[in-house]
């Protein structure tokens, strides 16, 4: 929601309503549990939506993967992971002593691929959630979805292996991007939003350089585009504008500084992608 | 623990309690993705080369004069109360919860008699800075009994009807407890601070200034918009009469018209009468816009 609304739409949620309201006529749009979007884009219900690849996988949902947006809940770029965890004093090492125990898990079809790999044979139980709390009594083990890994530290778990690394996808519903407008009109939206999670929205920097330490200056934003140079009228000075990436910026600003900028100003007033 | 002084790594102090919020907010405005842990201890930052270290103010000062830590940001009246031998690198203007300079102030209950600092002469006086205290009291040659007391001396002031000396922002906290300013002592605003030693390398140094350049840059922008208007030639004069600009203001022509593009920076509440004024005197398409950092 936030990386929509930085993408330049508003969007209006209010308490208990499912269905936000969107300032673009020709979207609508539906809060839903993550691990539904994925069947509902494969059936065509959704023309594209913003999915865990895990519910991707656990619904070997057909669907296209526009963009991978990674972000998870806590932290942007860093993936969540679905993991094989057991109490920490646990007699259970490594998967294979999973022989003829139980699993529990949000996620059956993901935890019993594994196990295929894995060449083991186990009881792979569904969980509705807590799946923390299960292990030893209603479970040998655990798969279950971590991001610090604090939840599993507070309940005395040991993570034995990653199942699954998961990111946050953009997909498609196949029945959508066969049709031309519908298909432009979900890769621009996905273009913008892609742009922000991945911090590669643009930025503008604007900044003053005598004539004497132009061509220094120019050599340090080399690579960053063209940029404009314009002479400022009376005195021996430019004026340069250029766009970077967002997280450029920080290195660029104190090198500009050094090299002899003045007034250095960073905006992202002019979005341009 | 901490090993002393490693190469190629900045170790930062970043300001746990009053200055928490707004130091972790001027992280993120200068660029860097800021995380904090579920119990609030920990934080870290997505630059490999800055490891971050929350701790109180005055143990961060401490912590950068012994070597422990290379640089912190550290309240101005926390380095003068505690003597610290530190590199004074950059001033930053905010406060808890304001964007604005914080202020030592003496304070006494809002009923009391005491009116001016002489009528303080032989009272007992709390203080979270009992140094800074002393002196200013030297210096106003009023005699009076300093006694130490810890984070918050409002409560205590209101209880035991003393006069007390403490950090004030926004003057809420005073007034929650029935205390009024008798007088300020200094205006005082975060510093950062750097170890001497490790001033001396060139790596670090250039790392630490970088990082308060960033943060300074942040932090100005908030004060400050972008303008972009057009102006036509013959207004050209009177509109750059109006514009403080920080150097001068960037004049383009529009293709194929006598008219101007100007694009300049000015002071966020001058904006709000330099605005009207442009418009007033024929400069169209005027944009006011946000800046993310200015470094002057």
């Amino acid at each position: 929601m936030l990386f929509l609304r930085k993408a330049g739409f508003d969007i209006y949620i209010t308490p208990r309503v499912c269905q936000p309201k969107i300032d673009d006529p020709e979207m609508d749009c539906f809060l839903l549990r993550a691990q539904e979007i994925p069947k509902y884009v494969s059936l065509g219900k959704l023309d594209v939506g913003i999915a865990g690849s895990d519910w991707i996988c656990e619904q070997k949902a057909k669907i296209v993967e526009v963009y991978d947006l990674d972000f998870a809940k806590k932290t942007v770029g860093k993936a969540a992971k679905w993991v094989l965890a057991v109490p920490d004093d646990s007699p259970i090492k490594s998967v294979k002593d999973l022989q003829g125990k139980v699993i529990a898990s949000e996620v059956v079809e993901v935890t019993k691929n594994y196990l295929k790999r894995k060449g083991v044979k186990a009881k792979v139980e569904f969980s509705w959630g807590a799946s923390e709390a299960k292990p030893p009594l209603f479970a040998d083990a655990v798969v279950d979805i971590t991001e610090t890994g604090e939840s599993l530290r507070a309940n005395n778990l040991k993570i034995l292996d990653t199942v699954l690394e998961t990111t946050t996808k953009l997909i498609a519903s196949p029945l959508a991007w066969r049709d031309p407008w519908k298909r432009e009109k979900i890769e621009t939206m996905a273009m913008l939003v892609y742009g922000h999670v991945q911090g590669h929205q643009m930025t503008n920097i604007m900044a003053h350089i005598s004539q004497r330490q132009l061509e220094d200056v120019l050599k340090i934003i080399k690579g960053f585009g063209a940029p404009a140079v314009k002479k400022i009228a009376g005195i021996n000075y430019y004026d340069l504008s250029f766009r970077c990436k967002e997280r450029q910026a920080r290195e660029l600003i104190p090198a500009l500084k050094r090299a002899g900028c003045e007034g250095i100003v960073q905006s992202t007033a002019f979005k341009i992608s | 623990m901490p090993t002393k002084n490693k190469k190629n790594i900045l170790r930062l102090g970043i300001p746990a309690r009053a200055l928490r919020f707004q130091t972790i907010d001027l992280l993120e405005l200068a660029g860097f993705t800021v995380n904090v842990s579920a119990s609030g201890h920990k934080i870290t930052i997505d630059d490999p080369e800055i490891e971050c270290f929350f701790s109180k103010t005055q143990e961060l000062a401490e912590w950068v004069e012994n070597g422990m830590l290379d640089v912190a940001i550290v309240q101005k009246a926390r380095l003068i109360e505690q003597g610290i031998k530190a590199k004074e690198i950059s001033e930053f203007k905010y406060g808890n919860g304001i964007w604005d300079l914080t202020r030592v102030v003496v304070a006494v209950p809002c009923d009391s008699k005491f009116k001016t600092l002489k009528d303080l002469q032989g009272q007992e006086v709390f203080s979270r800075l009992p140094n800074l205290t002393k002196k200013f009291f030297e210096e106003q040659r009023v005699k009076v009994k300093v006694t130490r007391v810890t984070y918050p001396s409002e409560t205590k002031a209101e209880m035991f009807d003393k006069p007390t000396v403490d950090f004030t922002n926004t003057g809420n906290t005073l007034r929650e407890h029935d205390l009024r300013v008798l007088a300020v002592i200094m205006e005082t605003s975060p510093r950062m601070i750097m170890n001497n030693e490790t001033f001396q390398d060139k790596w670090k140094r250039e790392k630490a200034e970088n990082l308060a350049m960033l943060l300074k840059g942040a932090r100005l922008a908030k004060d400050m918009v972008g303008l972009m208007l057009h102006v036509s030639n013959g207004l050209m004069v009177d509109v750059l009469k109006i514009l403080p600009a920080m150097k001068k203001p960037t004049v383009t022509q529009l293709r194929g018209e006598n008219v101007f593009d100007v694009l300049t920076v000015i002071d966020k509440k001058q904006a709000r009468e330099v605005v009207p004024r442009l418009k007033k005197i024929g400069a169209t398409d005027i944009v006011e816009f946000p800046l993310e950092k200015v470094i002057i």
